[in-house]
C-alpha cells in the first residue's frame, strides 16, 4: 500500500514570527521533491513537521493513514509509525559516536523493531554495501570523512526499511568533492522507488533528480513544478532573484 | 587646660596605673578547664546560664584566697586538657575532675588529691540484665562514657564494647535511646544525673527512668594537673590545697554539693602518687591502628558514594525529564542538601532522630548523611552531563522511532558517562577526606584514630606524618585515575 504525504493549510508561529503560513502540499508516493528557497524561509521547519520533530499551530498533516494534528506536542502513537516509515538524514550527520558503524546501523532495528541481531547485521551489511561503505563496519564515526558519515547515516535510516527519506540539507556540511558520493546514493534510492523530500541548496542536483521543485519563501510556497519549469522559467520575480544569486 | 579636663586626666591616669601596679605583685594564674564540663564540676546555672557554678569553682575560690593570687579560667575541651597543658602557653594548671591515673601521669604531674571518686554503672530502670561491668562484658552489652576519662580507659582495657563522647549528656542520651545498655561514670556525675532527690539542687532532671546498678568500684582520685617540669607551681598549689583541706573548707564545699562522705576523710592524709611515665607507642603498634582506621575510611567512602550515585541519578533524570511537580521536588532536594553542612546533617541523623523514635547506629548514620549530601552534588554533575549531549542526538534517536527512554538509555547516558566521570572522581576524593568528620557520631576512622593516639601518647609529629601519608596513599592514585579518565574520555 503506498503512502502519500498531504500537508493541508499548515501554519506555524514562533512568538510574533510566522514561520509557515498556510502551507499546502501533496507528495505522492515515490516522488522526489526538492524544497528550495532562501534561508529562514521555512523549508527545514516544514520538513521537520512531517515527522513530528516540530509541532505546528494550524492545519493538519497526513502521512499515509496517519494524521498529525496541531498542538504543543504529538502523541507517540501518532508519530512513531510515521517515523518508522520516513527516516531522516541530518545536515550534521548525528551518528552515535560511542557506537561503531555496524552498531549505529543495527541499533534501531534491534531495539525498536525487535529484529534479531544476526538478521539485523546481515541486512546492515547489505545496506553498507549499497551506500558504498562496505568494509567500514567496525570503524567509528570519528574515523570517517563527512561524506562517509553521511552515507552511514543513510544506511542507518534505511535499516528501518522506510518508505521514504526526509533529507535536511544533507550535503551542506560537505566539501564539494564529497557531495557527489552522497548525491549518487540518493539517485540509486530514487530508482528503488523511495519517496524523497530534500531540503537542499544543490540546484544542479534538484534539476537532475527531482520530479518537482517547490520553492518556499517567508513561509509560503511561491512556486512549484517540474525542475525545468521552475528553475529555468521562474514565474515570480522573487524566484528569479533567488535563482540568479544561487546559480551565479 | 582647664581644671575639669585636668582632673579627668588625672583620674583616668590613676585608674589605668593602679591595676598595672597591683598586677606586678599578684600575677593571676590560669586554670584550664572545660567550662561546659557539666554538673557538678563546672556548669552554667539554670537561673543564669552565663554565670558558672560548680564544686570546683568553689574550690578554686578557696584556693585563690589561700594563694593570694587571682585565678582565671581558660576554656579547653575536656579531652584536650592534657595535650594543651603539655604544649603550654594557654594555662598553668588544669582542673576538671582529672583523675590521677597512670595514663594521665604520662603527660602531667598532680597535686595531692581533692576528691576520692568511684566508678558507678547506670542502667535503664527496667533493665535487670547486669549488676557488674563483667556482666556487661560477658553479655556483649554496650557501655557509654566520657572520652579519655578513667572510665573510658577501664572499658578499653577490659575490652568492653563502648561508645564515648565529649560530654556526659550524649552518653545518657545513648542509654535512654537504647544505643547503649549502660553508662559508666565517676560518682559525682551519677549522683547528679540519676538520684531523684530534690534536695540535690542543680541535679539534672531530664533523665527519668534510670537507676544505679551494682556497687561503686575502681576508686580513684581527682588532682590538679601541672606540667611535669613545673615543680614550683605544684608545691605552691599543694600547699594551698593542704590548707583548704585542713581548715575544713574542702569538707564544707563538698558537703554543700552532696559529695562528702566519711570516706573522704582520707584526703586529710596527703597522697603521693608519682610514677615514671610508661613508654610511648611503637611505630608498628600505631601504624596498625591507623591502617585499621584507614580501612574504615575507605569503607565509608565507598558505601556513601554508592548511595550518592544511586540517589543522584534518579534525581538528575527527574530534574530534567520528569513532570513539573516532581521536578520542583528534585530542585528542592539539591538546593537543600547542598545548602546545609554535612556535619549538621550527621548531628541531626545521629542525635535528633532518636527523639522521633529512629535510632541509627553510627555507621548507618554516617553513610546516610554523606549519601544524602553528596547525592545533591552528583545529581548536578549528571544533569550537566546529560544536558551536554547535543539535541541532535535526541532527534536522531527520535527520527529512527526510538522512544525517549530508549534514546536516553542507549544514546544519551553512555555518552554522558565520559563527561561525568572526571568530576565524579573528584567528588570521590573530596568525600574521602570529608569522612574525617564522622568522629562526632563516634565512628572511628583514620582521623579519629589519629586524635585518639595523639591524645594518649603525644608524638603528634610522627603519628601525624603517618596519618597524612596514609591519606595520600589512598587519594593520590585516585587523582591519577581522574586524570587518566579525563585524557581518555575528555573533550576532543
Amino acid at each position: 500500500m503506498s503512502w502519500s504525504i498531504n500537508v493541508r493549510n499548515v501554519t506555524k508561529r514562533y512568538g510574533s514570527r510566522t514561520i509557515l503560513d498556510n502551507v499546502s502540499l501533496t507528495i505522492p508516493s515515490g516522488e522526489t521533491i526538492a524544497l528550495i528557497g532562501p534561508s529562514g524561509g521555512g523549508k527545514s521547519t516544514l520538513l521537520r513537521c512531517l515527522n513530528g520533530l516540530n509541532t505546528f499551530d494550524g492545519g493538519e498533516i497526513h502521512v499515509g493513514p496517519h494524521r498529525l494534528a496541531p498542538g504543543s506536542h504529538h502523541q507517540r502513537a501518532q508519530v512513531d509509525p510515521i517515523r518508522r516509515s520516513f527516516g531522516m538524514i541530518f545536515q550534521d550527520f548525528q551518528l552515535f559516536p560511542h557506537l561503531s558503524v555496524m552498531d549505529n546501523v543495527i541499533e534501531a532495528p534491534t531495539r525498536v523493531l525487535g529484529v534479531a541481531s544476526s538478521d539485523a547485521k546481515a541486512r546492515a551489511g547489505q545496506l553498507l554495501d549499497r551506500v558504498g561503505m562496505a568494509g567500514f563496519a567496525n570503524a567509528y564515526p570519528q574515523q570517517l570523512s563527512g561524506g562517509q558519515k553521511q552515507r552511514v547515516a543513510i544506511a542507518r535510516a534505511l535499516a528501518m526499511e522506510p518508505r521514504g527519506l526526509l533529507c535536511d540539507e544533507i550535503t551542506s556540511a560537505l566539501d564539494p568533492e564529497l557531495k557527489n558520493e552522497v548525491l549518487g546514493v540518493l539517485e540509486t534510492l530514487k530508482r528503488d522507488g523511495l519517496t524523497m523530500i530534500l531540503v537542499t541548496h544543490e540546484i544542479g542536483f534538484a534539476r537532475r533528480a527531482a520530479d518537482r521543485v517547490v520553492m518556499l519563501c517567508d513561509g509560503r510556497i511561491l512556486e512549484q513544478g517540474p525542475p525545468a519549469q521552475v528553475l529555468d522559467n521562474p514565474k515570480t520575480e522573487r524566484m528569479g532573484v533567488f535563482l540568479k544569486r544561487v546559480m551565479g | 587646660m582647664n581644671k575639669t579636663r585636668l582632673s579627668y586626666l588625672l583620674v583616668s591616669l590613676f585608674l589605668w596605673l593602679s591595676p598595672t601596679l597591683h598586677a606586678q605583685e599578684k600575677k593571676p594564674l590560669k586554670c584550664g578547664t572545660d567550662t561546659e564540663g557539666g554538673v557538678p564540676y563546672f556548669f552554667g546555672s539554670k537561673d543564669d546560664p552565663n554565670s558558672k557554678i560548680g564544686f570546683e569553682i568553689d574550690l578554686i575560690a578557696a584556693l585563690e584566697k589561700e594563694l593570694g593570687r587571682p585565678i582565671e579560667y581558660e576554656h579547653t575541651e575536656f579531652d584536650s586538657l592534657f595535650s594543651t597543658l603539655e604544649r603550654g602557653g594557654k594555662f598553668d594548671f588544669a582542673m576538671n575532675g582529672l583523675e590521677i591515673s597512670k595514663e594521665n601521669l604520662r603527660k602531667a604531674r598532680f597535686t595531692r588529691p581533692y576528691f576520692i571518686y568511684q566508678l558507678q554503672l547506670v542502667a535503664r530502670i527496667d533493665d535487670a540484665r547486669f549488676t557488674t561491668l563483667d556482666d556487661c562484658k560477658e553479655q556483649g552489652l554496650v557501655v557509654s562514657t566520657l572520652t579519655n576519662s578513667a572510665a573510658h580507659h577501664l572499658l578499653k582495657q577490659k575490652g568492653v564494647e563502648h561508645t564515648d563522647y565529649k560530654d556526659q549528656e550524649s552518653s545518657f542520651n545513648d542509654l535512654v535511646n537504647k544505643r547503649a545498655d549502660a553508662v559508666l561514670f565517676d560518682t559525682p556525675i551519677t549522683t547528679y544525673y540519676v538520684i531523684p532527690d530534690d534536695q540535690i539542687k542543680h541535679r539534672k532532671r531530664s533523665y527519668p527512668g534510670l537507676k544505679l546498678v551494682g556497687q561503686p568500684f575502681a576508686e580513684g582520685y581527682y588532682g590538679i594537673a601541672v606540667r611535669p617540669d613545673d615543680d614550683e607551681l605544684r608545691k605552691e598549689l599543694d600547699g594551698a590545697l593542704g590548707r583548704v583541706i585542713e581548715s575544713g573548707e574542702l569538707k564544707r564545699i563538698l558537703s554543700e554539693w552532696h559529695l562528702w562522705s566519711p570516706d573522704q576523710y582520707r584526703l586529710y592524709t596527703p597522697l603521693r602518687v608519682d610514677s615514671a611515665p610508661l613508654p610511648g607507642l611503637e611505630f608498628t603498634q600505631y601504624f596498625l591502628l591507623l591502617v585499621e582506621g584507614a580501612g574504615m575510611t575507605i569503607l565509608l567512602t565507598i558505601a556513601s558514594m554508592a548511595l550518592a550515585v544511586a540517589l543522584g541519578l534518579p534525581i538528575a533524570v527527574t530534574r530534567l525529564y520528569g513532570p513539573m511537580p516532581l521536578r520542583w521536588l528534585a530542585i528542592a532536594y539539591v538546593e537543600f542538601f547542598r545548602g546545609i553542612p554535612v556535619l549538621l546533617l550527621l548531628y541531626f541523623l545521629y542525635f535528633a532522630l532518636p527523639g522521633m523514635g529512629i535510632t541509627l547506629d553510627p555507621f548507618t548514620a554516617a553513610i546516610l548523611g554523606f549519601g544524602l549530601n553528596y547525592a545533591a552534588y552528583e545529581a548536578e554533575i549528571y544533569r550537566g552531563g546529560f544536558q551536554s549531549i547535543p539535541a541532535g542526538q535526541w532527534e536522531a534517536g527520535a527520527s529512527l522511532g526510538m522512544s525517549p527512554i530508549l534514546t536516553f538509555r542507549r544514546i544519551v547516558l553512555p555518552q554522558s558517562i565520559r563527561v561525568i566521570l572526571p568530576p565524579m572522581t573528584n567528588d570521590f576524593i573530596a568525600l574521602f577526606k570529608d569522612t574525617s568528620v564522622v568522629s562526632i557520631v563516634s565512628v572511628i576512622e583514620l582521623s579519629k584514630q589519629y586524635q585518639i593516639l595523639t591524645k594518649n601518647y603525644g608524638d603528634y609529629l610522627r603519628i601525624g606524618l603517618t596519618t597524612a601519608a596514609l591519606y595520600l596513599i589512598m587519594s593520590v592514585p585516585l587523582g591519577y585515575l581522574s586524570r587518566y579518565l579525563e585524557k581518555r574520555w575528555g573533550a576532543k
